[in-house]
């Protein structure tokens, strides 16, 4: 179990999460919503320990993730919003990079890695430098990182960009799979639909602080709307898209 | 296979080095004291613009970046283990430069280095006093590139480090040439001990390092004295400024890094709109302006392009 109690960060006194407390259980798929800036990314980065938050606590099965950052790591697969990857490797040698770097096995990486590389589809290409593949494919390097270790809880930010049909539906049913096996996982996503189809509890964010952590069922019934893109629009969207759009359609056609 | 590459030029050139040193063994000859130091020189001095023109394209490689830290930081990799195998790193290609270089044309030249007492006790003296030497010197030019930016890296906000880097590279760049290809010969005697010649000296580190090297040699005439422990200095302020330096940006910089706003606040410049002719031209002129003006990898190719010019130049005069 994931616990995020009373997280604040600032930067330079403005801040970026406030007060945000919600918990992400195993076996359940929850989703991280919110807009562009809202702070999602700054929570998974204090999840993952690559920020340090102003003050709250992170808790994992209880424990304090600061208290052993290493130990914790370990048990983390995270794939950050940005494929952020050494592009001068190719994609077999990135992921045996960190697969000795999390100190696996070297039989069982190898097994682990050409299967992931199979079922994402990039066993062929897996000697091509990354430097030459499309955005989907570096998201499927990164989510073969993430996985090839067992990891316990999984951070996925906006998993699903850059991938194509066939592979998202594929990480649809991973993502549902994994939390069937005990995994916690935390996911955030624009894609709304896709939200609504696996998650079972949603944390919804605006401007830093919580607006919703809930079912998605409950939320429908509460709010009386009957989709999470309303539930959504309702709490977390500040601007009148038809208005908007048609402002942009008269400025290009003045 | 790069590391493998480089090994060979660098080999390759150390051969053609030692070659002229091979045919002098070969017919008997014997360098007076000022050759000896003339081709002492130039080995320091090659040495020392080879490794801190290879330390100053690797500029960018020192510190972690943010690629870096969003790969390697949700890893369970310590920040120390970062920063030994960045360092590490950092001194591979400088190092197998030293090696490289020195393979042959150290084994042989030193043949005429060896010290006034001759016999097999000059000979077991002077080759690893070379070898010390020019690992020295590199390792000084190493050493004094990390300071400045480790300085320049803790004392600047990192958007502003950032903009500098790339003067500090294009600045580096063009006085390690321009010292190599312009500084005075100064490798004799009266050179060496002419009252108006000692202020250059003091700033000319290849001539420290071969005080240094006449030291290690035991071949000490007194005017190298006070250029060997400017060397001596200079190292040992070298490693440990870069030393402090790294160590601080490290612990400091890689927190920054992440916590870093994706996007920060523009500085609004002066709005600036060439008329040349067409809007085509026009766009054209202010590309290649704003260009040169913030591309890193423009700035330092301008800039080699300058001093090529100018040594040219400066040749032909």
């Amino acid at each position: 179990m994931l616990q995020l109690r009373n997280l604040h960060k600032r930067y330079s006194g403005i801040p970026a999460v406030e007060d945000v407390s919600f918990t992400a259980s195993a076996g359940e798929i929850t989703g991280y919503l919110g807009a562009n800036g809202s702070g999602k990314s700054t929570t998974m980065k204090m999840v993952t320990g690559l920020i340090e938050p102003s003050s709250g606590e992170i808790l994992f099965d209880g424990r304090p993730v600061r208290g052993d950052l290493m130990a914790f790591r370990q048990r983390v697969g995270y794939v950050p919003e940005e494929p952020h990857l050494y592009t001068h490797l190719s994609g077999m040698e990135y992921l045996v990079m960190v697969a000795q770097l999390r100190d696996m096995d070297r039989k069982s990486a190898s097994a682990r890695i050409n299967g992931l590389l199979r079922f994402f589809g990039l066993h062929g290409d897996r000697d091509v430098s990354i430097s030459s593949y499309s955005k989907g494919m570096r998201q499927k390097v990164l989510l073969s990182a993430a996985l090839m270790h067992n990891p316990d809880l999984i951070l996925l930010d906006e998993p699903f960009s850059g991938l194509d049909v066939g592979s998202s539906l594929i990480l649809r049913s991973l993502i549902k799979e994994l939390a069937t096996r005990g995994k916690v996982v935390l996911f955030s996503s624009h894609e709304l639909e896709t939200v609504e189809r696996i998650c079972s509890h949603i944390v919804i964010l605006h401007r830093g602080k919580i607006v919703a952590d809930d079912s998605i069922e409950r939320l429908r019934v509460l709010m009386a709307v009957p989709t999470l893109e309303e539930i959504f629009s309702q709490l977390a969207v500040e601007q009148d898209s038809d208005s908007i759009s048609r402002e942009i359609a008269d400025l290009i056609d003045a | 296979m790069l590391l493998g590459q480089f090994a060979t030029i660098f080999s390759s050139v150390s051969l053609l080095f030692a070659l002229p040193g091979i045919l002098f063994a070969a017919v008997g000859e014997r360098l007076t004291s000022t050759e000896a130091w003339t081709a002492e020189h130039f080995f320091v001095a090659t040495t020392l613009t080879v490794v801190g023109v290879i330390t100053v394209l690797n500029w960018d490689s020192v510190f972690p970046d943010w690629r870096d830290v969003l790969v390697l930081g949700p890893l369970p990799v310590r920040a120390s283990t970062l920063f030994l195998a960045k360092i590490s790193a950092l001194f591979a290609a400088p190092g197998l430069a030293i090696v490289g270089l020195n393979i042959f044309a150290g084994f042989v030249w030193p043949l005429f280095f060896a010290s006034g007492r001759g016999g097999a006790l000059g000979l077991l003296r002077v080759w690893p006093a070379y070898r010390i030497t020019v690992s020295a010197a590199g390792g000084f030019i190493v050493c004094s590139v990390l300071a400045v930016q480790g300085i320049a890296v803790n004392l600047l906000p990192r958007q502003h480090f950032l903009r500098l880097s790339a003067f500090l590279q294009a600045g580096f760049f063009c006085l390690l040439l321009s010292l190599y290809f312009l500084e005075p010969h100064l490798e004799s005697p009266a050179a060496l001990t002419a009252p108006g010649n000692q202020h250059l000296l003091a700033w000319l580190p290849s001539y420290w390092f071969l005080g240094l090297f006449q030291q290690l040699n035991g071949s000490m005439h007194p005017a190298f004295l006070p250029l060997a422990r400017r060397a001596w200095i200079a190292l040992g302020t070298s490693v440990f400024g870069s030393g402090v330096a790294l160590l601080f940006s490290y612990f400091r910089m890689m927190p920054k890094i992440v916590e870093q706003p994706d996007i920060l606040p523009g500085v609004r410049g002066i709005s600036w709109s060439p008329n040349a002719g067409d809007s085509l031209k026009s766009a054209i002129t202010l590309f290649v302006v704003r260009t040169l003006l913030r591309s890193r990898q423009h700035t330092a190719w301008s800039s080699a392009s300058s001093l090529a010019s100018d040594l040219r130049l400066s040749w032909v005069m």
